[in-house]
């Protein structure tokens, strides 16, 4: 009776994702239902009974008709999705399998991706920890810094002064927060080993301002400066851990700094550093003095409301330049032509990084277009080879979608394992630029491999799949069946399509690279320049350190000369030192003062602007140590001193800018105090070997001990480690509480401040070298394509007689048109980018003839030797085998 | 049509089902026909609870489903056991006897005293 066994026809089988659920419930019910009926009636019911009987034995036929679907929906999407897994996973296995079979392409290809990522992970983490994420602060691009210029003195950037500060302090409509702070540094005594400490005074809402609690104890407030309580100390987390070994119970504790006594009231959170390095906070006082004409030192921050632009910012800040123009006494005299501008705090802290970074941002980017160019290429090169296994798959039946998900797969196994070792390459890459540029670049100490970061390689690693994948898989799909075959049956050439996208690809990683080449030569020749400029003096064999008196205990002039002419007297007489001197400011040091000067006899033209000059304070033998050659007259003597007449020694650029051909040396200059010029010294760079010579005027220290702290230069014939330590014990005798700080070679701040052009141009050259052998490898890869591809063709030519000679003229000029055409896109494309190179460079235009020169000549010698191989190749083939090959 | 001796035993459905479709493909009321028939009428399966068994036992990869035509020539979903579903079947038969067995031994004991 029933139908078991028999009738049953497979008719159709639907894939499950297309299953119509709803439609095939219903047609089973509805089987069921009239097959019942039929039954029923066929018992003798009457239809409508039959319909009756047969709904009542079945129950309630929406609510099981529901349930069905339900069950049924779950299914078909729990197994669509297990199908699609199955075949993704068929497809990884499948390609991993070609992938295996091809070793030399797979290696190279993965090779290739990893260097590319590597090198954008590890430029990208420093860009990242540099300029997006240089502190972990809330509304950090909402920081602002105002500063104050002075062209006429070339100040640019410049700080504020106390009353300007606490005029910012006291406005509510730019700022929500405003702080001010001032660098300083304490000599840190009656604890063992004195120690100098970078320190920060701070005014305003410095703490709230990088939204900061502490991790132990509290911070200082506004109340605190009100009810006088102003000898408080914050202390980084460092120097807590430091100090006092972690303690907690270090709240309350007394900690001398510069011989007054301050006290501990809290510490910061670890990981907050602000300037890198300062060890303890405190408030600043601003005294009445201070504020009538206080010096230029207050670094002014502020949080921007919410709502205000930067735009506005700077708006606002040219409307309170010149309100505080009409307020004689608020800014400096009008003929200063001042003016507030703003700059983010994120771009203030990178400072000269920033152009660097943005530049090796870009390079790197050409380098991974580079790499993923030529994986496109080595793919292409590839799917030639595999354009008859592809049209034997489309022809059995594969769509165009199964064959480009295949590669798509392809092309993801691959981007996976180059973004894995990239992001191995990029790991390594940063711990040696951790390691190695901490010292000039505290900020690169902190890179790390952070989620931003991983999510920068990911993101790039799928562009790059993009980029790689895109084209081989469009064409691999537009494979033409027939064609196909057939070639290959008749063993002629490759598709000139293909062939011309293969020379674009090659073309454009010779662009590129050209690019990445001439940017690198045009920094290298910046830094052979900038070495071969003189600063004037002989930094070798000079040992430097500082030495700061703290006031509470030497408040007299004669205190102060006193020690250090005892001090220079004593370092001079070491073993194996030559000289020795001191100076207020150092070369390449951190401070520098400068102030207006007059000649007497020689009047400020009407219209000129104000004469200015560097201040600097001499004691002991300086120019001498320094190798600052004695032009004229002479240098300062033990006659000149406290109470004997005024003198002054002047560099050769004030001579010349100022006195001309006119004998300087008995002229009377004032600049404060009047003095005599009994002497000219040579120029000197003094922060900076890029920058032209400014007009110094130098002091003797007896007659001027303006300052507490001076840096103590000594020349030496000795190892300087030995020379340290004995200059160390020479101040310890002369004062036991004075730490000895700052040591360094004089050399070594020369070489420091070419640090950030060094560092770039050490990277650059890198990528520029990846970036050639990359193209180079791409213009040999097409080219050796391309002849094993004519192998027939050329075995033709050979054995109908044409000379080896011509067929390697014909490869090489092949190889030579495609270098001549990616030169000359990238040459046009340099010189259209290059201007953003120039505030980077020095004694170079962006354009250097000779540097293009030399680019494009190594390039094209590079491609020469990449284009002579498969020529040769080419030329040594076997008619008799290349014809019997096929 | 006489009432059923017996209530279908819950959880005994699906193993019915499995032991019913191991003899071949079948389309619901031909399961139903099937086991009323088997069992000489004395077991009526709920009709509103069979279709939803056998969706579910399709869902578990137990049974799979197929458009075919009866005798007749009316479109039916025919219904076959996989080989997941045979061996699922002889762990549930296997379970059934031990269960039975069981009761049977508990329904023949003696009495304690």
């Amino acid at each position: 009776m029933t139908d078991r066994w028999g009738g049953l026809r497979r008719i159709f089988r639907l894939p499950l994702r297309s299953r119509d659920v709803k439609g095939e419930v219903s047609a089973e019910l509805q089987f069921h239902l009239e097959e019942r009926i039929e039954e029923l009636m066929a018992a003798g019911l009457s239809r409508a009974a039959a319909e009756r009987e047969a709904r009542e034995r079945f129950g309630d036929l929406p609510v099981v008709g529901a349930e069905l679907e339900r069950i049924d929906r779950r299914m078909v999407r729990r197994r669509g999705l297990g199908e699609w897994l199955d075949a993704v996973g068929r497809d990884v296995r499948f390609g991993l399998r070609a992938l295996r079979k091809s070793p030399g392409f797979t290696a190279v290809a993965v090779l290739t991706l990893a260097l590319g990522i590597g090198a954008n992970t590890a430029i990208f983490s420093a860009v990242n920890r540099v300029l997006l994420h240089p502190l972990d602060v809330p509304y950090l691009d909402r920081l602002f810094v105002v500063q104050q210029n002075m062209p006429g003195l070339k100040l640019i950037g410049g700080q504020l002064t106390p009353s300007q500060a606490e005029e910012f302090a006291a406005r509510t409509d730019l700022f929500e927060l405003f702080a001010g702070v001032s660098g300083t540094s304490f000599n840190l005594t009656g604890s063992g080993e004195p120690q100098r400490l970078a320190g920060v005074r701070t005014m305003g809402r410095f703490f709230d301002l990088f939204s900061l609690s502490p991790a132990v104890g509290r911070f200082y407030h506004a109340e605190d400066s009100r009810n006088g309580n102003t000898r408080l100390a914050v202390l980084s987390n460092g120097f807590w851990q430091n100090w006092a070994g972690g303690d907690p119970g270090v709240v309350g504790r007394p900690i001398e700094l510069n011989g007054e006594t301050y006290q501990v009231i809290g510490v910061l959170p670890a990981g907050f550093r602000y300037r890198q390095n300062a060890q303890v906070f405190v408030p600043l006082e601003i005294t009445p003095r201070m504020r009538q004409q206080g010096p230029w030192m207050i670094t002014a921050l502020g949080r921007l409301k919410p709502g205000v632009t930067p735009v506005q910012l700077g708006a606002r800040l040219e409307r309170i330049t010149s309100e505080w123009q009409a307020v004689p006494g608020k800014a400096p005299p009008p003929e200063f032509h001042f003016s507030l501008s703003s700059k983010s705090l994120v771009d203030l802290q990178a400072g000269e990084l920033k152009p660097l970074l943005v530049l090796l941002m870009a390079a790197v980017s050409l380098v991974l277009l580079i790499a993923c160019a030529n994986v496109a290429n080595l793919q292409l090169v590839r799917a030639a080879g595999r354009s008859k296994e592809l049209a034997v798959r489309a022809a059995m039946g594969a769509g165009r979608w199964p064959i480009m998900r295949q590669l798509i797969v392809e092309n993801g196994i691959l981007a996976v394992a180059g973004g894995t070792f990239g992001l191995l390459l990029g790991f390594l890459a940063i711990r040696s630029l951790r390691s190695v540029q901490a010292v000039d670049f505290p900020a690169l100490r902190d890179l790390h491999l952070d989620p931003p970061v991983l999510a920068f390689t990911a993101a790039v690693t799928m562009l790059a799949v993009l980029f790689f994948g895109i084209a081989p898989t469009i064409r691999a799909a537009r494979t033409d069946v027939h064609g196909v075959l057939r070639d290959a049956a008749r063993g002629s050439s490759a598709g000139s399509g293909r062939n011309r996208l293969l020379r674009a690809s090659a073309a454009a990683q010779v662009a590129f690279s050209l690019m990445l080449l001439l940017g690198a030569g045009l920094l290298i020749r910046s830094l052979a320049l900038l070495l071969a400029t003189d600063p004037g003096f002989k930094p070798t064999r000079v040992v430097t350190f500082q030495v700061t008196l703290p006031p509470a205990t030497y408040q007299h002039a004669p205190q102060k000369v006193d020690f250090f002419d005892q001090l220079t007297a004593r370092l001079a007489a070491l073993p194996g030192v030559e000289t020795a001197g001191a100076i207020s400011d150092l070369p390449f040091g951190d401070g520098r003062n400068s102030s207006p000067f007059t000649i007497e006899g020689k009047p400020v033209a009407p219209g000129d602007p104000e004469r200015h000059a560097d201040m600097r304070f001499v004691q002991g033998d300086y120019f001498k140590t320094l190798g600052i050659p004695l032009i004229r007259g002479r240098s300062f003597g033990p006659e000149d001193r406290d109470g004997s007449p005024w003198v002054s020694v002047i560099d050769r650029s004030l001579a010349q800018q100022y006195f001309g051909s006119e004998d300087p040396v008995g002229r009377s200059i004032n600049q404060g105090p009047t003095s005599t010029i009994i002497g000219v010294v040579g120029a000197i760079k003094h922060g900076d070997l890029t920058e032209a010579d400014k007009p110094t005027i130098y002091y003797t220290y007896r007659q001027a001990p303006w300052y507490s702290g001076l840096y103590l230069t000594l020349r030496t014939s000795q190892l300087p480690g030995v020379v340290v330590s004995q200059a160390r014990a020479a101040v310890a005798q002369l004062d036991r509480s004075l730490p000895v700080y700052d040591v360094r070679l004089m050399q070594e701040r020369v070489d420091e401040s070419l640090g950030a052009r060094r560092l770039a141009m050490m990277v650059l050259l890198g990528f520029a070298v990846l970036a050639l052998l990359l193209a180079l490898l791409g213009v040999y890869g097409v080219l050796s394509y391309g002849t094993s591809r004519r192998t027939h063709e050329l075995g033709i030519r050979l054995a109908l007689g044409a000379a080896p000679g011509a067929v390697v003229r014909m490869v090489l000029g092949g190889g030579l048109l495609l270098t001549g055409v990616g030169l000359l896109v990238g040459l046009a494309g340099f010189l259209a980018l290059a201007r953003f190179l120039s505030s980077i460079l020095y004694g170079v235009g962006p354009r250097d003839p000779l540097t293009i020169l030399v680019g494009v000549s190594v390039l094209a010698a590079g491609a020469v030797v990449a284009a002579w191989v498969p020529a040769r190749r080419a030329a040594r083939v076997d008619p008799v085998e290349a014809l019997r090959e096929e | 049509m006489t009432p059923p001796d017996l209530d279908l035993l819950r959880g005994t459905l699906d193993l019915l089902l499995l032991k019913t479709l191991s003899w071949g493909a079948m389309h619901g009321l031909g399961v139903v026909r099937w086991i009323e028939q088997t069992t000489r009428q004395r077991l009526q399966i709920e009709e509103g609870a069979l279709y939803p068994a056998l969706h579910r036992l399709e869902a578990r990869g137990w049974l799979e489903s197929e458009w075919g035509y009866t005798e007749k020539g009316r479109r039916a979903k025919y219904y076959q056991l996989t080989v997941v579903g045979r061996r699922q079947l002889a762990a549930e038969v296997h379970k059934w006897s031990r269960y039975s067995e069981a009761v049977r031994l508990v329904l023949n004991a003696e009495g304690a005293r």
